[in-house]
């Protein structure tokens, strides 16, 4: 039954088009030199439209981590990266990183039966021309393209986007704007293109449809009884507002995936057959449990309804008028750029809005600022809303840690928790 | 040599800085703990304000277990400990600077809770790498400020502020004095001296410190005495309080010549040249930098090179505090700078709550053999 339910949402149309859009990504990146075309490399946060605007591909390396967590390949290529010395205790989507720049190894591999197995120019990532990273996320991004530039010989643009200790303050706004008017020379350097603010402009309004689209459809399921779609499903169809924001390509393809959840929404059709706990995730996916979790959790009638790592890129706003103002602001104040009391009050309302039972948290060993703070969430959130969590320790894509019997329990155990707090009320 | 308590008085504090604290409570000193150098300490001192270090101490960990993942740096869950404990309690305020993922946490964990302390953060930028950033850290200076003129109720003084730089450019030159006295003197000055001299001078009024100091190296003559040809090692790294490998080393019979670490070189280097709000933030970009800050991607490697030139290093120990992500990234690299220029190497990881491991003992000695 749980298999049956898995596949369901995999039968609707926007999970093909989403492996062909992916696929035709992919493609038209490696083969971007043919056209001319530059690739950048930028962090998941990173302020892509002004690179859209210049006909750069921007290439997203934290997504290529989720697919290498995914496929299942994290031991190998953190295996290469750790005999450079770097600590296994490293963001793993880093590690794996340098692992396939070494191995040129990756699930992104075009290897024609003519050339006998080989890979047609090397396997993985089509090589940077420049380096765009945005610390908005973490820090981490910021030593791991440090490590990528100085392997590569590329330049590096950096931008800076303080942590909101105290809110988004003036002072870190006016920074950041500074920084993303001074990113254009530095592209137009790139490029040997002259920077067009219309194109600009109307890549900046296709990012915003492409947010509120994608706002939407995380809105419409979790805030549906049944829930049509649960997080696993999220995590899957978020590639495109990553990778692909600020095109019309993005815009059409959440239409039609909106489309058909509300579609399922209206016949109450659920993603879990009887669904019946209703929970939030936090942090990032485990890539290499989708399907083992997703099972688990169904076969306890259970579905994640919301969370906080798809949320990351529902808020974006570019003003059309103030470009680089908006662009700071919005740049500056993404989910992990924010405080812990403000993500505290982002998981309460998101448990609120979404119906949910508990929450589940994923102490993430790869992810520090994702993760440190979550025991102090856990408990204040459990305390405010009244409703329990589960926190498991894990990582996004290694795991030479994990232990599915371990982990497997305590969710049972969890569930056995709702289950009862639902018999008592 | 004439006598002076300087030695066995960095000792104590530098062992038992919780000791330290509780004294200059009793002595009625406001008192501010601050977590690391990138903190403007000469705007505390400078509005009567004692800054105090805060270096972790607590060795067994339980209480931080309830806010901190394991895989949290012992630096940060030490502290937290500490301040679970209450040996902090007494503080008239903390102040954080940004620097890494784990440290902005902490302040953000911190803050919560520990609501009725003063806390406050230096928002300083990542990068430090030319007049943008500059400018910002500038603006943050200033806004930062403002919430300390806030506490003490008065403004920040100019004349107070040129005197207040004028006591750290003194320390730092004194404790540049002792480095370099080091080199000549191994045997009266151990290597280990050079730890406990900078962190009991994290951990003092400034002023004080200068004096014990000042008198201490009037017992040398600078000009007598020649380098010593003792093996000279350079450490690299982020936090470290513990006495062994600066011990190891002495009795190995080579010598920690110099340091790279937030616990030594890198928190006196370089003299803010301008008595001014501006100038002491301007020291920050001038100075040898953190992991945790860009000034441009082959800086850090730059630097090391040119001190290991300068100060005829033999051997680099890369001393890697377990989960510093900022150090664990950088390391890889700067080995193959090392072993570009033929420059022995070792890596030697650390946890500072766990006992000296017999680990280490082997590998320094190894170490230290290969340099002779
Ligand atoms: S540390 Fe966290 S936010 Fe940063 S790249 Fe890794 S997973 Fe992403
Ligand atoms: S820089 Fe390293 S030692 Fe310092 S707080 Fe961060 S992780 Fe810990």
């Amino acid at each position: 039954m749980a298999k049956q339910e898995f596949d369901r949402l995999r039968d609707i149309s926007s999970n093909i088009k989403l492996r062909n859009i992916m696929l035709s990504y992919y493609m038209k990146a490696k083969f971007a030199w043919l056209f001319r075309k530059k690739i950048a490399w930028i962090t998941s946060g990173g302020p892509v439209e002004p690179l859209i605007a210049m006909g750069i591909t921007p290439i997203y390396p934290e997504n290529h981590g989720a697919m290498i967590g995914a496929r299942k390949m994290g031991p190998e290529l953190s295996d290469a990266a750790e005999n450079l010395g770097y600590p296994r205790d490293l963001c793993s989507y880093f590690r794996c990183d340098v692992g396939h720049s070494i191995l040129e190894k990756s699930p992104i591999d075009i290897r024609p039966k003519i050339l006998k197995g080989r890979a047609l120019f090397g396997g993985g990532l089509p090589k940077p021309d420049v380096l765009v990273c945005c610390n908005n996320i973490c820090g981490t991004v910021l030593k791991w393209y440090e490590v990528q530039a100085r392997y590569y010989n590329v330049p590096l643009i950096l931008i800076d986007t303080p942590y909101n200790y105290d809110g988004a303050t003036d002072e870190i706004l006016d920074y950041v704007t500074e920084q993303f008017k001074d990113m254009i020379p530095q592209l137009e350097k790139v490029t040997g293109k002259k920077f067009d603010e219309k194109e600009f402009e109307r890549v900046g309004l296709l990012a915003n449809e492409g947010i509120q689209l994608w706002n939407e459809i995380l809105q419409l399921s979790g805030s549906s009884v049944p829930s049509p779609m649960t997080c696993f499903d999220a995590f899957f169809y978020l590639a495109p507002i990553v990778t692909l924001r600020g095109t019309q390509l993005v815009v059409d393809y959440y239409k039609t995936l909106k489309e058909e959840l509300q579609s399922l929404a209206d016949r109450k059709i659920g993603a879990v057959k009887n669904e019946q706990f209703r929970l939030v995730w936090d942090n990032l996916p485990i890539w290499f449990k989708m399907r083992r979790l997703s099972k688990t959790l169904a076969k306890y009638n259970a579905v994640l309804v919301g969370d906080t790592y798809t949320n990351a890129w529902a808020d974006n706003d570019i003003q059309v008028d103030k470009p680089y103002e908006s662009m700071a602001r919005a740049y500056s104040t993404v989910f992990l750029n924010r405080n812990t009391q403000a993500k505290i009050e982002n998981m309460i309302e998101l448990m609120g809005r979404y119906k949910a039972d508990g929450f589940l948290m994923h102490s993430n060993r790869s992810c520090k600022p994702y993760s440190f703070g979550q025991l102090d969430i856990k408990d204040e959130v459990a305390k405010r809303t009244g409703k329990p969590g589960l926190m498991i320790e894990a990582d996004m894509c290694d795991p030479r840690a994990y232990s599915d019997e371990q982990i497997e329990t305590r969710i049972q155990a969890f569930i056995e928790t709702l289950k009862e707090r639902k018999e008592v009320s | 040599m004439a006598n002076s308590d300087f030695p066995s008085l960095v000792e104590k504090i530098s062992r038992d800085p919780k000791e330290q604290f509780k004294s200059l409570k009793r002595q009625d000193e406001s008192v501010f703990l601050y977590s690391c150098s990138y903190v403007p300490e000469e705007f505390l001192y400078a509005m009567g304000i004692v800054p105090f270090r805060m270096l972790g101490r607590s060795l067994n960990i339980q209480a931080a277990d309830r806010h901190f993942q394991t895989y949290c740096c012992s630096q940060v869950r030490c502290m937290m400990e500490d301040f679970i404990n209450g040996d902090y309690d007494e503080a008239d305020g903390v102040i954080f600077a940004h620097t890494c993922d784990t440290m902005q946490q902490f302040h953000d964990i911190y803050k919560k809770n520990f609501p009725d302390k003063f806390v406050r953060n230096m928002n300083f930028p990542a990068r430090i790498d030319g007049d943008i950033p500059f400018r910002y850290a500038k603006a943050e200076a200033k806004r930062f400020l403002k919430s300390l003129e806030e506490f003490t109720g008065k403004p920040l003084d100019a004349e107070k502020l040129a005197e207040s730089v004028t006591v750290y450019n003194k320390n730092r030159t004194l404790l540049e004095k002792l480095y370099n006295l080091h080199l000549k003197h191994p045997e009266k000055i151990p290597s280990k001296m050079l730890l406990q001299s900078v962190i009991a001078s994290m951990c003092m009024d400034k002023h004080d410190f200068n004096r014990k100091i000042s008198d201490y190296l009037e017992t040398f003559d600078a000009n007598a005495g020649e380098d010593t040809k003792r093996k000279r090692i350079m450490l690299v790294g982020s936090v470290n309080i513990s006495e062994d490998v600066y011990d190891l080393a002495d009795e190995y019979g080579a010598m920690i010549a110099d340091d790279d670490m937030c616990t030594g070189h890198r928190y006196f280097s370089t003299q803010v040249s301008e008595p001014s709000v501006d100038g002491v933030i301007k020291r920050y970009f001038n100075r040898p930098h953190c992991a945790a800050k860009h000034r441009d991607v082959h800086s850090r490697e730059r630097y090391l090179l040119e001190m290991i030139d300068k100060k005829k290093i033999d051997g680099v120990i890369f001393l890697y505090l377990k989960f510093c992500d900022p150090h664990g990234f950088d390391y890889p690299d700067l080995k193959v700078a090392m072993e570009n220029k033929n420059i022995p190497n070792q890596f030697v990881e650390i946890e500072q709550s766990s006992a000296p491991s017999g680990q280490i003992r082997t590998k320094l000695q190894a170490f230290v053999e290969i340099l002779s």
